[in-house]
């Protein structure tokens, strides 16, 4: 072998650990300080608590438990989600842990997951602090919004107005806002608004298969074609638009998978790591002071179909639980990944496939992560292969901001 | 300018040389047997109490390390602390003969490697220091060497070295690897081609020597930075060798895309070498995007910022060294030229860039 090609192979063996690399120490913890919500969105993932009920909110031990658990166990870049149930019913918890964090983690950064509909004093003052950011969810005009969460007017009025606040007073780089999906005839109105509204980024995604939203919208859920048909004209009516104007918007679903061609270090998405070794980087302390792997993983065992908790608050990570649900968690070694050429691309999300279909038996072509993961992957490959200026412009936007031509896209990626 | 030499009387009482740290005159401090060289609130500088005489206006700077050639009557500026650049030229020999070098290769070395030890004693904490040449890695071993007596006494030391790796074999690696997290190896990569690459750097099979350079620095863990100077040669070539980069450099910290440096062998028939990116920024912008896309980060050395897009401007670094670098009358009123990496010392307005024009704020 020449040298060229034995420095190529062992470039790509470097690139193989990038790929396949998962940092082991908890940098990602989602805290749920209350499960009660003000609003009742017919969507709820996470089956919340009514506003006035008891017992659904950490107390002053539990919330330092988890302080002190966080100081022990996390790495210095540490992330905290504060997600519900709405997490600014329980404010002064927000503000007490994120100071007490910030004291001994001056790096870590907080996400306060929030419906929006009620701006305390309290509230503003804590995102005056400029590592603390919102995510909220938006579905797009008014009238989607309100059928999704609102369901009255005056609590539209509060939240658009809420918005506007924050967004004029903070900027869009304070805040990220979602949508989710349930009409899927109504993608291109929630992409208007999102344009109008002069939003950066947004998160096209289905409605999710748990929770309240797992008997409501069992249909759609499960429906992954026409979730497709209409992802991808979305797509291309989102590329079309960034073409005519001149703010442009990012489709989050379609910078990841695209990345993946491209950048083999690329993991901001936890379902596409491979493996996805769970429990380790990235943890859910609940109301209950359980500890889950996932966000999922908490929405299936609150609906009491099976139960995902890896360890509790009081007592640690629970060691055999986490081995046991680590038991298949890379794509290598799977009869239908291994025949499949985005593998490398891909990854796994055993708690998605135990929650829809009971067990990890099932042949993962037949599973909705599968068609669903798999359906981009080819939709972003015949982009790639397009000759259209447009989507090669929307492509180099997705991936490196620029909306400018490129030859990135004749013929090239790192696999 | 800043002369790194000095020429200089006034140490009669010595003949080997020698090195010296600047201190400030602290009355107490005399004693016949010091080494240091005393600087006063004036900028005199004192040797055990005698005046020393330089033959240039500079004076040196408090805690600034040198070497002092006594005989030859030449102080040589080892490690100045307000600099961004210092660096050490081990020899001017090269095996390469690169159409654009701005040092052509001369049979001259510079291998106190006892005075470079002492001296590197002697910097602040956390000092990076730069080795340069000619091709530094003639001298490996001795090099190396230097490396390890810095690891085991100043493991706070970064050494930045510019080498074309072309001179490691298999059984460097454990070597390499027990240094690797204290020195950054700048090498450069002028094309993803034979042919290209070793006709720009004037030795047949340097990139094959490159490739397996490349492996062992790879294979040991080192710490690298790509370096691609730009000129007419290989511009047409970038847009592929940003691929080739994307695709097998994961690994590197960082890709530097270098402006030609108007100075030696750069500036015979400078016409024909001279990229003018102020004009045509196509292909590099290309080897940013691409860059970008693959997460390599990326970087421009010697772009003044006004000859950049502005969506690219965040990718201009201030890169030239204090000693060398200049500004240009209409630069006064521009509002980024304390960030601007601004122009060589040689830099000549009339063959140089055709765009310039100051930023206003």
């Amino acid at each position: 072998m020449n040298s060229l090609d034995a420095f190529k192979a062992l470039s790509r063996e470097f690139n193989d650990q990038l790929r396949t690399h998962s940092p082991s120490d908890l940098n990602y913890a989602i805290l749920i300080p209350t499960l009660r919500c003000n609003l009742r969105c017919s969507y709820c993932q996470v089956s919340r608590a009514d506003f006035n009920s008891k017992g659904y909110d950490w107390s002053q031990t539990k919330t330092d438990d988890v302080i002190n658990y966080l100081l022990k166990n996390s790495t210095q870049d540490l992330k905290v989600e504060f997600q519900g149930g709405e997490p600014t019913l329980r404010v002064d918890l927000l503000g007490y842990i994120i100071e007490k964090v910030s004291a001994f983690r001056p790096d870590a950064t907080f996400v306060i997951c929030s419906n929006l509909q009620e701006l305390t004093t309290e509230l503003l003052s804590i995102l005056e602090n400029d590592k603390v950011y919102l995510s909220c969810s938006l579905d797009g005009p008014k009238e989607i919004h309100q059928a999704n969460r609102t369901f009255e007017s005056h609590l539209t009025e509060q939240f658009f107005d809420n918005l506007d606040f924050i967004l004029s007073n903070f900027g869009t780089d304070k805040i990220s806002l979602l949508p989710t999906i349930s009409d899927y005839s109504k993608v291109n109105e929630t992409i208007d608004f999102y344009f109008e509204k002069g939003l950066k980024d947004i998160f096209l995604r289905p409605v999710n298969y748990h929770g309240f939203a797992r008997k409501k919208f069992r249909k759609e859920s499960e429906d992954i074609k026409s979730w497709q048909v209409a992802y991808q004209s979305g797509i291309d009516y989102l590329f079309a638009k960034n073409e005519r104007s001149k703010h442009k918007l990012a489709e989050a679903t379609f910078s990841i998978h695209l990345s993946k061609f491209f950048n083999p270090s690329s993991k901001n998405y936890v379902d596409l790591r491979n493996p996805n070794p769970l429990g380790k980087d990235y943890l859910v302390f609940d109301y209950d002071g359980a500890i889950y792997p996932t966000d999922e993983a908490r929405m299936m065992s609150r609906i009491g179909l099976i139960d995902f908790r890896i360890g509790d608050i009081k007592t640690g990570l629970d060691k055999k639980s986490v081995e046991e649900i680590n038991l298949k968690n890379s794509n290598i070694g799977d009869a239908t990944c291994n025949k499949c050429r985005y593998q490398s691309f891909c990854g796994v999300d055993n708690i998605d496939k135990i929650s829809r279909y009971g067990s990890l038996d099932l042949p993962t072509e037949n599973t909705f992560f599968c068609q669903n993961h798999l359906s981009i992957f080819k939709f972003v490959s015949n982009k790639i292969a397009s000759k259209s200026e447009i989507d090669i412009k929307n492509m180099n936007f997705h991936l490196t901001g620029f909306y400018e031509p490129t030859t990135l896209f004749s013929g090239y990626y790192n696999d | 300018m800043i002369d790194l030499t000095i020429r200089f009387t006034g140490i009669e009482t010595i003949t080997e040389a020698f090195v010296s740290k600047v201190v400030k005159f602290e009355p107490m401090l005399v004693d016949s047997s010091c080494t240091n060289l005393v600087r006063d609130d004036d900028g005199k500088i004192f040797y055990q109490g005698q005046l020393i005489s330089f033959e240039s206006t500079n004076s040196l700077d408090e805690n600034e390390v040198v070497l002092i050639f006594p005989k030859e009557g030449l102080i040589q500026r080892f490690y100045r602390p307000q600099s961004n650049s210092n660096t050490i030229l081990i020899t001017e020999r090269c095996d390469q003969c690169c159409m654009m070098c701005s040092q052509p290769p001369k049979n001259k070395d510079y291998l106190y490697w006892n005075l470079y030890k002492q001296a590197l004693l002697l910097v602040e904490d956390s000092a990076v220091v730069g080795i340069s040449g000619g091709e530094p890695t003639l001298e490996k071993h001795d090099l190396l060497d230097l490396f390890e007596f810095a690891k085991t006494n100043r493991p706070d030391i970064t050494f930045h070295v510019l080498t074309n790796a072309q001179h490691f074999v298999e059984k460097d690696i454990l070597r390499l690897s027990e240094i690797a997290e204290n020195i950054l190896w700048g090498v450069p990569i002028y094309a993803d081609t034979p042919e290209l690459h070793d006709k720009i750097v004037g030795k047949p099979g340097a990139f094959e020597a490159l490739m397996s350079g490349f492996s062992i620095l790879l294979k040991s863990n080192s710490r690298v930075e790509l370096r691609t100077v730009l000129i007419q040669e290989n511009m047409g070539n970038l847009p592929s060798l940003a691929k080739f980069v994307g695709k097998y450099f994961q690994w590197p910290e960082v890709w530097s895309l270098m402006q030609l440096e108007p100075i030696g062998f750069a500036k015979i028939q400078w016409e024909s070498k001279f990229a003018d990116t102020s004009l045509f920024f196509d292909f590099v912008k290309e080897a940013i995007v691409v860059s970008q896309a693959c997460g390599i980060q990326i970087q421009l050395f010697n772009f003044p910022t006004c000859t950049v897009p502005e969506m690219f401007q965040k990718f201009c670094v201030d890169s030239i060294s204090d000693w060398k670098k200049k500004y240009l009358n209409s630069c006064d009123d521009c509002s980024v030229k304390e960030s601007c990496c601004g122009f060589f010392e040689w830099y000549d307005e009339s063959h140089g860039y055709t765009n310039l024009k100051a930023i206003s704020s």
